[in-house]
């Protein structure tokens, strides 16, 4: 009961946060136009998101299981690292590849950087999955001569619901990219690339309209993550 | 009948030492002792999952001590195994397939054949789930590692009830002396590292629990 007054004042100002990030550039541009091509762009960000989430999760999957235990996690440091630089730098460090594919400004480019950048969160949440199991599970199944896919394959089948946590947190993740893309996927125009040409062109009356469907995107899956996060306790 | 035997085996981890001269399971043989003793340590050894600084295992005669676990002919159950969330049907036939076993042999037991048709099992039906999974391997020798302890008490008599009718040598940890008298034939004692016994279990728990009030008013009010 003591967390109640402290709930109400996070509740308010939450809702006054919100409330002045969609109301204030609304209210300060006087003409809001809303192009045909933002709905493209939102487009094209989701389709590469989806299939940049479909990969990272079993590849987030099978390396949260391949370091679970062992001198193998020390390997962590080295995915989890694109979550700590700015993500301009991924997209520089990715450009030889991508330029030695030929890939540049192409879906490829696209579908690359998001991999990079969402791999970590859903290899994160899988990872946090399989450790609360812990290792029993494992020194049930290898006395028996339960091989080695087996058991990764019953570990992933008890966190499930962590993988779908993965997939969801890797799609958002990939959706809301833009510092890789500045550097080598200025197109086809996803979301970021789009509201970022948009206000260097036209400015905030160009750019709100996306900006809040893009909110509302985003206010969509989060709310899936927090019912998803629930259930699986 | 399987056996099991531990000779002149030392294991350390993290600093703290088990030493155990001689063990012999042929039957129904609980490990005693206090948390901290080094109970699940020897029982991870033996099970392969720890390497001995010296020492020999031998199961039915056979060293097995320089064998991964899978090759050592034991079945494992650690105190904590995390629940498989999937139907147990879907666990026991998983299991049947993997190892190219008929399903439907499974469901001759009356027990597990209540098992097999039900949605969710409670702690004590999950662990005599495992237990039945075990013994589809038909292993010579078992290692449990307090299986009850998490356990209430009626789902505690079911799974001795169960593990009564284990043909399979076992070697049974608890820190719980009524519970090794319920369920051993023989004891033996850990105390910080080192074990002392084989001892003969003459003493039966069975009318010191149900001759008790405490036990007439939980059959009565909760069930057993």
């Amino acid at each position: 009961m003591k967390l109640q007054p402290i709930l109400l004042a996070s509740l308010s100002l939450i809702s006054i946060y919100l409330a002045a990030l969609i109301v204030l550039p609304v209210i300060n541009t006087p003409l809001m136009i809303f192009q045909d091509d933002a709905i493209a762009a939102i487009v094209n960000s989701a389709l590469t998101s989806t299939v940049a989430a479909l990969i990272a999760t079993p590849v987030g999957s099978v390396l949260a299981y391949f370091t679970m235990n062992g001198s193998r996690r020390f390997l962590t440091p080295l995915i989890m690292f694109p979550i700590a630089i700015p993500h301009t730098a991924i997209g520089v460090l990715l450009l030889p590849l991508v330029r030695g594919l030929g890939a540049i400004d192409t879906w490829i480019a696209i579908v690359l950087a998001m991999l990079i950048v969402s791999t970590p969160l859903s290899f994160a949440t899988v990872r946090g999955a399989l450790k609360s199991m812990g290792p029993e599970l494992n020194e049930f199944l290898r006395p028996l001569g339960v091989k080695e896919y087996w058991v990764y394959w019953f570990y992933t089948r008890s966190s499930l619901q962590s993988h779908v946590l993965g997939l969801l947190l890797a799609w958002l993740r990939s959706f809301s990219e833009l510092g890789a893309f500045l550097i080598i996927a200025h197109r086809p125009v996803t979301a970021g690339i789009y509201i970022y040409e948009s206000f260097l062109m036209g400015g905030l009356a160009y750019t709100i309209g996306a900006s809040l469907l893009l909110v509302g995107i985003a206010v969509i899956f989060a709310t899936l993550l927090v019912l998803i996060g629930e259930r699986d306790g | 009948m399987g056996s099991l035997e531990v000779s002149d085996l030392v294991v350390r981890l993290k600093g703290f030492e088990v030493h155990v001269d001689g063990v012999r399971v042929d039957g129904k043989v609980v490990l005693l002792g206090h948390n901290g003793s080094g109970k699940t340590t020897l029982l991870r050894c033996i099970a392969g999952l720890i390497k001995p600084l010296r020492g020999n295992i031998t199961v039915n005669g056979s060293d097995v001590t320089g064998l991964p676990p899978e090759r050592r002919s034991i079945a494992y159950m650690p105190q904590r195994v995390p629940l498989i969330r999937m139907r147990p049907r879907e666990i026991v036939k998983t299991f049947t397939r993997m190892w190219g076993l008929d399903w439907e042999r499974f469901r001759e037991s009356p027990v597990m054949s209540r098992l097999l048709n039900k949605d969710h099992l409670s702690g004590g039906e999950y662990k005599v789930l495992l237990l039945n999974v075990c013994l589809m391997r038909e292993p010579s020798v078992m290692l449990l590692d307090e299986p009850t302890s998490h356990l209430d008490w009626p789902n505690r008599k079911f799974f001795w009830a169960e593990l009564k009718r284990v043909r399979v040598p076992f070697l049974y940890v608890t820190h719980d002396p009524l519970e090794a008298a319920e369920i051993g034939d023989e004891v033996i004692f850990m105390r910080e590292g080192k074990i002392a016994g084989p001892f003969a279990i003459d003493d039966r728990p069975e009318s010191l629990y149900e001759g008790t009030n405490i036990y007439k008013l939980y059959a009565k009010y909760v069930g057993v």
